[in-house]
């Protein structure tokens, strides 16, 4: 563990200290957006490395911490160091009310926190996104195997990101950190763009924190899920539109977001639009052509991997979609392709009439049935919209062309119970609209106040999770800690447990959070073809679901496999392995 | 909606002045009473796990 804290160290200084080079000759000289292209920089850098030691099969801490302290040395060799400049906290404490900052460090010391003691528990994450960094992890290389869930070969740029932050100590422990990573882009990008239309610091500070204890944001950025970083690649290629970047970088944002999700890809179009309607603003100075060529290069790769990938697997670039959307065996189609002007009308209805006001469930990641947005969003953030259109050119233009995202997202995607969170960087404009009403009057400050205290408390545990689930997973010590979805029961001791295919199943969980358990996949659909396959394999226990316990009950009734606990099945002749007796003799 | 509106239209005519921050102060209040009482069994719960569990 001591020698992975050290690769960690190693390559997190050299790639921090090679997005500060790359950031010197490509920034734009606006303050809080490159502060969000440096963040930017280092996730695309970080991504990079992960994919290409993935696929030259080196995926490893040693292999990554020798790779990063042999370019750490050659940045040091260079003077990279003494180019550093530390952004000046003075200047931020002139610029910025105390109580503002107290408050935005307390969100981000309660995310910090939060990256400690959880462990990755919101259902897709643990269903389809995290089997790929544990399997990959434990392979150390990247393998055509993302796991038997229905969606997992959907991009996994994010993952590379989650990869970055596991691999080096074998552990999921700092997980969550990528999220808070883009958590820390978004605030970025939020007070970049609040600057651009005219705030002052101290409101457009308060616009990012705004934005930044959204309930949404705040529970994305523990939660291991891919909105709240598409939201902020989204927010910063903005941010860099308006302050004119160069094409190689704005390309960076579009192939790192492509990379994560096809989601950002729906919201181009308002992108294209804004690129065009401050295109007589002025541009800062070109990086010269190396630089450019290096990070459209890195664009391409992070971007089109996946696709590629799918096409060469599948034969399908949009795979597990399809010419009629990503459908379910069942018949179910879960995802349309293609816009819809019908779920276009469904989408804003459903978002104006019902998900603004989260009255039908509780906080939680995924948007489930509202849109999360929280109170200050939705009481200060609404009323302010109209007069900042009023009064600011480039508030309408900025409102202008995220409208045109917002419907191109909506015509995109099904109406179904999920549907606001491809959305999330919406509620950017309203936040900055509600600081600048914040700004002129004290009674809209004081209920922001009170909102953002409701959303940081009220956003503490999910409605998914109870209390007791929570304290299951902090009581736990750090190098065992696992969400407790698998139910008691499950065979602990067993070095390998097979996966039948089917959605629904937290596999991730499997693994273990120091991914030491190997996870054999199975795809097969008749119970003595599954019994051979664990045979062959030599695995005693196979994990079911929903679907796959229908084939896995049938072998139960054929005599040769039998059920345990919960969704685990086992071969007739396995017997859970009895606890190896500790040195004190003390189970 | 509705509410928005008619602040918007308030505002065409008291457009920064007293009666305007009046105006928008209590919209705003408004709509953190209606989203809150939406809110609110959750909110309470929520309160409940996370300050007294």
């Amino acid at each position: 563990m001591m020698l992975g804290l050290l690769w960690m160290l190693l390559a997190n200084a050299a790639c921090l200290l090679g997005a500060h080079e790359i950031w010197l000759r490509c920034r734009t000289g606006q303050a809080a957006a490159d502060g969000a292209l440096f963040l930017l920089l280092r996730f695309a850098l970080a991504s990079g490395a992960v994919l290409a030691a993935g696929l030259a099969g080196a995926l490893t801490g040693a292999a990554l911490g020798i790779a990063g302290a042999a370019a750490l040395g050659a940045l040091l060799l260079a003077g990279a160091h003494r180019r550093v400049r530390l952004p000046s906290l003075r200047a931020l404490r002139e610029r910025v009310p105390m109580p503002l900052l107290i408050l935005a460090g307390a969100f981000l010391v309660r995310l910090l926190l939060q990256v400690w003691v959880l462990s990755p528990h919101v259902g897709d994450a643990i269903c389809y996104h995290l089997p790929k960094v544990a399997e990959w992890i434990q392979q150390g290389r990247i393998t055509a195997e993302t796991g038997v869930d229905y969606r997992s070969p959907f991009p996994g740029g994010f993952e590379l990101f989650e990869i970055w932050w596991s691999v080096f100590l074998h552990h999921d422990l700092l997980i969550e950190a990528a999220g808070v990573e883009t958590w820390l882009m978004a605030f970025a990008a939020v007070l970049a763009l609040a600057r651009w239309a005219g705030l002052p610091h101290a409101a457009a500070f308060l616009a990012a924190l705004l934005f930044g204890a959204i309930p949404v944001m705040l529970m994305q950025a523990v939660g291991t899920l891919n909105d709240l970083p598409v939201a902020a690649i989204f927010l910063a290629g903005t941010a860099l539109v308006v302050a004119r970047a160069h094409p190689a970088i704005l390309l960076l944002a579009v192939g790192t977001g492509l990379g994560v999700k096809p989601t950002f890809g729906f919201a181009l179009p308002g992108l294209l639009v804004l690129a065009w309607l401050v295109r007589r603003e002025p541009a800062p100075p070109r990086p010269g052509r190396a630089c450019a060529a290096g990070l459209a290069l890195l664009a391409v790769g992070l971007g089109s991997y996946w696709y590629v990938r799918n096409a060469a697997l599948y034969g399908n670039p949009i795979h597990p979609g399809g010419r009629s959307g990503f459908v379910l065996p069942n018949g179910k189609v879960v995802q349309q392709v293609g816009p819809s002007l019908l779920t276009l009308k469904e989408n804003l209805r459903r978002t104006i009439d019902s998900r603004v006001y989260d009255f039908h469930l509780g906080y939680n990641p995924t948007c489930e049935m509202g849109a999360n947005w929280g109170p200050a969003v939705f009481a200060l953030g609404l009323p302010a919209l109209l007069p900042a259109l009023r009064g600011n050119r480039r508030f309408r233009i900025l409102t202008f062309a995220m409208a045109v995202s917002l419907l191109a997202v909506y015509s995109l995607v099904l109406s179904d119970r999920w549907f606001t969170r491809f959305a999330l960087f919406v509620p950017a404009i309203l936040c900055i609209a509600a600081a600048d009403l914040a700004a002129r009057i004290r009674a809209v400050n004081l209920l922001a106040a009170a909102a953002l205290g409701l959303q940081f408390v009220n956003t503490l545990a999910g409605d998914r999770m109870s209390v007791d689930d929570y304290s299951a997973i902090y009581r736990q010590p750090w190098r065992e800690r696992r969400a407790p979805m698998l139910g008691t029961g499950f065979p602990e001791r067993e070095p390998a447990i097979a996966s039948l295919q089917g959605g629904g199943l937290f596999i991730y969980l499997l693994y273990g959070p120091g991914f030491d358990r190997r996870v054999v996949y199975i795809r097969e659909s008749e119970p003595e073809a599954v019994v051979a396959a664990m045979r062959r394999q030599g695995v005693a226990v196979v994990y079911g679901s929903r679907e796959a316990n229908a084939v896995l009950k049938r072998g139960v009734e054929r005599g040769i496999l039998k059920q345990d606990v919960g969704n685990f099945f086992s071969l007739p002749e396995w017997k859970e392995p009895s606890p190896t007796p500790s040195p004190s003799g003390r189970p | 909606v509705l509410l928005v509106a008619l602040h918007w239209g308030f505002s065409i005519f008291w457009r920064r002045t007293r009666a305007w921050t009046w105006a928008t102060s209590a919209l705003c209040a408004g709509l953190m009473a209606i989203y809150l009482y939406g809110q609110l069994p959750f909110a309470i719960e929520a309160l409940r796990w996370n300050l007294w569990p």
